[in-house]
């Protein structure tokens, strides 16, 4: 692996009871956002990938794409992420009931990249705003 | 102070402490920081939704007649949802859906799978939370991680309720805690032992239980672990539904059959406070928990799930009560409804009032109107409103809307 080149990585989601407490106080407002747009990574792969801790990254895949904050995370595997369950991780999301009956909300495979760009604004993930 | 029924999630914790000043909760004592969160926002004006008709702010009523000529306009409705609302307004929605010839769902499958299915028809063993304190000598969360989705499981219903503790350790005696997860988390490292598998893994962890396998240690370490328990609770999350696909087969295979030397019980872990009581209230009018159709009499299937629906464009209104897939399903998905008209009964501001093009705000179950529910274990419990209501029950609306639609 070569610093700056794509990580490609399995996402796993799970609830996140900070998120669901921002969301319920203030709705999908900034504590959201902080909370929500975030990523966690392995140390060794933020380092062999010149990741900064709190650099944003690009998530992409078929479904979508977004830029959210890279945190390195000890307990996470090489090739492994961790995001909160959100309107983020939803936009990475794939439902194809010929492989499954549920949607693949749980374990993403997305391309991890670094950005130039602002991490994504959570108003851009409504339905019906620009990229919605 | 008054007592409340949080109804923030499935746990319905029924020991709340309220006090009330100027019509909002001024004191709120005994819930968790979720359930807190939860009953202040009740009454933060910011979080709740107004009578919205494609974004422009209307009457109440001229939202629900709205509402009503889009959905008595409409030739496919959709009804989904429901799983916070109470069992009268479960009712109501239900008779709604069938008077449209609606397909009607809830969030139950994308949680649990079939397992609600298995477990309302009795073809797994369950009990209530009631009975576990001093009695379970196993607790099993599995793909579930309660601290972050029900914080005061452990302390009111299960590991920390027990009588007698260990005084050097602080821990319950008699009483084991475990896991089986995918991820390192806090809750893990508190479980004595934990299993921790593979990400897809459940399946194979199952078999080889099933199997006494030794070519799986940590599976067989679990069967030991269960082998020398009398009671044994298993409850599932979400973590195990999409791992196994939502088939829960195997799952109530093996636990049936661990169930032939001891008492087992699974138990969902259910995130919304009323899911049980929209399966149990949809299996009453149809014989099936979910995913069932009234065009034309009462049809079941897959194909009738929510998410199936919106794919093939099926329905041309879509009809949201409590509930956000907006913001909890695939955004790629949700983009498949952008030819349907939106209608969102809502206690609070979300995603999903975003996209809708009417929006009719509702009170506060719980906090602002009583009514039954069934906790996660299926028990039942009544709550009463604590605080005086500024908006419409949503019973009264789908009352209301049913009304219309006659």
């Amino acid at each position: 692996m070569s610093p700056g080149s794509d990580l490609s990585v399995r996402i796993l989601t799970a609830q996140d009871v900070y998120l669901a407490i921002a969301e319920q106080r203030e709705g999908l407002g900034q504590a959201y956002e902080a909370q929500a747009a975030a990523v966690s990574l392995s140390p060794a792969d933020m380092k062999a990938h010149d990741i900064a801790h709190r650099g944003n990254v690009e998530i992409g895949n078929d479904c979508g794409s977004i830029v959210v904050q890279a945190r390195p995370d000890p307990g996470c595997p090489q090739g492994w992420g961790r995001m909160a369950a959100s309107l983020y991780s939803m936009r990475l999301a794939a439902y194809d009931p010929a492989a499954s009956l549920l949607p693949n909300t749980r374990v993403i495979e997305a391309v991890v990249r670094l950005t130039d760009q602002e991490v994504t604004p959570v108003s851009r993930l409504l339905a019906g705003s620009q990229d919605g | 102070m008054q007592s409340c029924v949080c109804t923030g999630c499935g746990c319905l914790c029924d020991d709340i402490g309220v006090e009330v000043e100027g019509g909002v909760l001024s004191r709120i004592e005994n819930a968790c920081a979720k359930g807190v969160a939860y009953l202040r926002s009740a009454g933060d004006p910011a979080r709740r939704p107004r009578s919205l008709v494609a974004g422009r702010e209307v009457s109440l009523d001229q939202a629900i007649e709205e509402a009503a000529d889009l959905l008595s306009g409409a030739e496919n409705c959709l009804v989904f949802g429901l799983d916070s609302s109470t069992i009268e307004a479960q009712q109501a929605g239900v008779e709604l859906a069938r008077v449209l010839g609606a397909v009607i769902d809830d969030g139950s499958f994308f949680a649990f799978g079939d397992l609600m299915e298995r477990i309302t028809n009795g073809e797994v063993p369950t009990c209530s939370l009631g009975d576990i304190k001093d009695n379970a000598d196993l607790l099993v969360y599995w793909g579930s991680d309660p601290p972050h989705t029900h914080p005061r499981h452990l302390s009111m219903f299960t590991y920390l309720t027990y009588s007698d503790f260990d005084p050097i350790g602080w821990l319950p005696k008699g009483v084991k805690l475990t896991c089986v997860d995918v991820r390192d988390s806090e809750f893990m490292s508190v479980c004595r032992p934990a299993f921790k598998i593979e990400p897809g893994g459940d399946r194979e962890f199952i078999r080889a239980v099933m199997d006494a396998a030794d070519t799986h240690p940590e599976a067989a370490a679990f069967a030991k672990l269960v082998g020398a328990a009398q009671f044994c609770v298993v409850f599932c999350g979400q973590g195990l539904t999409y791992s196994l696909g939502g088939d829960f087969g195997i799952f109530c295979e093996m636990v049936n059959g661990l169930a032939q030397s001891r008492r087992m019980a699974v138990i969902p872990m259910v995130a919304e406070a009323n899911m049980r009581g929209f399966a149990a209230t949809l299996r009453e009018a149809t014989g099936r928990v979910n995913q069932v159709s009234f065009s034309g009499g009462v049809l079941h299937g897959q194909r009738l799930s929510f998410l199936e629906q919106v794919r093939n464009h099926n329905a041309d209104c879509l009809l949201v009560v409590g509930a956000d897939p907006f913001a909890t399903l695939p955004q790629g998905v949700m983009a498949e409804l952008v030819d349907a008209d939106i209608v969102c009964l809502s206690s609070f501001v979300t995603a999903t009032t975003a996209a809708a093009d009417v929006v009719i705000p509702v009170a506060v179950p719980g906090v602002e109107y009583g009514g039954k529910m069934l906790r996660m274990d299926g028990d039942e419990v009544s709550t009463a409103g604590v605080i005086e209501a500024s908006y419409p029950h949503d019973a009264d609306v789908l009352r209301r809307l049913l009304e219309s639609a006659l």
